[in-house]
């Protein structure tokens, strides 16, 4: 009886996982959408042009038919990046297999984060300099794309505080579309986003 | 001490966004005002203000050592002290900056 029970609990548990619809559904294309003439046009990541941790000059082709995940830091920075680049790290190595997969971190201090402190950084890190990329590049640029990425990932454009120390990591499809965020900050929220990077290459 | 330093830091960090927001704003409304002298002036003086705040915070940071580690107590409260007057300084002129740009497209929008 009691095995019975068991495993009658065993298959009940199965069913509901796999039955649980929001395990199942694909992420969510997030930001505005338009409606025209019957499509929907989605909020796409704009052109962009930096220069990396090696010199080389990176626009969003570099990216084309992968899924990278972006965040903003700067190498000084006491506080909040330093655990961001740590959560960063441990994606990185979690999808280390993964070739479908790259990175990009976007200084957002360009006068002292030259090319040669990126590339120093990167080498310190022990990362692969073809798929993870350190870009410097115009300040007004730089903000320019963290606007266009966090207007996206902000939950309320309205509180206090700002989003550029905020810790957020953003997930971009291989269609420039962002999929998902999480706060760098927090080993658990960065757990859910893991899931979603996973989601996102069963789509591929 | 050294808490309430970071505290300050990352809360003036997070404004660095509507620092260059505010600061396009004003540029792009710099370019219409062609010929106003005068307000293209102001406007020049408030973006030199906001450059000035932005490089300031980065500035420093980039010089910013944790003193907690200096052997002598006395040493380590003199140097959070010093910190803090400093971060507080960089805080202050970034609000600063913000808020004369802010009144700058305020007053020109009326």
């Amino acid at each position: 009886m009691k095995r019975l029970f068991y495993s009658s609990l065993f298959f009940s548990i199965i069913y509901l996982q796999a039955c649980d619809p929001a395990s199942d559904r694909p992420l969510p294309i997030l930001g505005e959408r338009i409606f025209e003439n019957g499509d929907t046009i989605y909020h796409t990541v704009p052109d962009f042009e930096f220069t990396d941790q090696i010199g080389q000059t990176v626009t969003n082709e570099y990216f084309s038919g992968k899924a990278y995940i972006v965040d903003f830091f700067f190498i000084s920075c006491p506080t909040i990046c330093p655990v961001v680049k740590k959560q960063m790290l441990r994606i990185y190595e979690h999808f280390s297999e993964e070739d479908r997969i790259l990175y990009l971190s976007h200084t957002i201090d360009p006068k002292r984060d030259t090319v040669g402190a990126l590339k120093i950084y990167a080498d310190n890190l022990g990362i692969d300099h073809t798929k993870w990329k350190f870009v410097t590049g115009k300040k007004d640029s730089i903000y320019e794309i963290a606007d266009d990425y966090f207007s996206i990932a902000i939950e309320n454009p309205d509180a206090p505080g700002g989003f550029d120390h905020s810790g957020r990591l953003i997930l971009v499809d291989e269609n420039r579309h962002v999929r998902s965020f999480c706060n760098g900050t927090d080993p658990d929220d960065v757990d859910r986003f893991m899931k979603d990077v996973d989601k996102l290459l069963k789509e591929f | 001490m050294f808490k309430e330093i970071m505290r300050i830091h990352d809360e003036a960090m997070g404004k660095m966004g509507e620092l260059h927001r505010v600061k396009k704003g004003l540029e792009k409304l710099k370019v219409e005002m062609v010929g106003e002298e005068e307000i293209e002036k102001e406007f020049s003086l408030a973006i030199e203000k906001m450059d000035a705040a932005d490089e300031g915070m980065f500035e420093w940071m980039a010089a910013f050592k944790d003193p907690r580690s200096l052997s002598d107590k006395s040493q380590v409260i003199r140097a959070l002290e010093a910190e803090l007057d400093k971060v507080r300084k960089v805080a202050e002129d970034i609000d600063r900056s913000i808020q004369i740009g802010d009144s700058l497209i305020v007053n020109i929008n009326k």
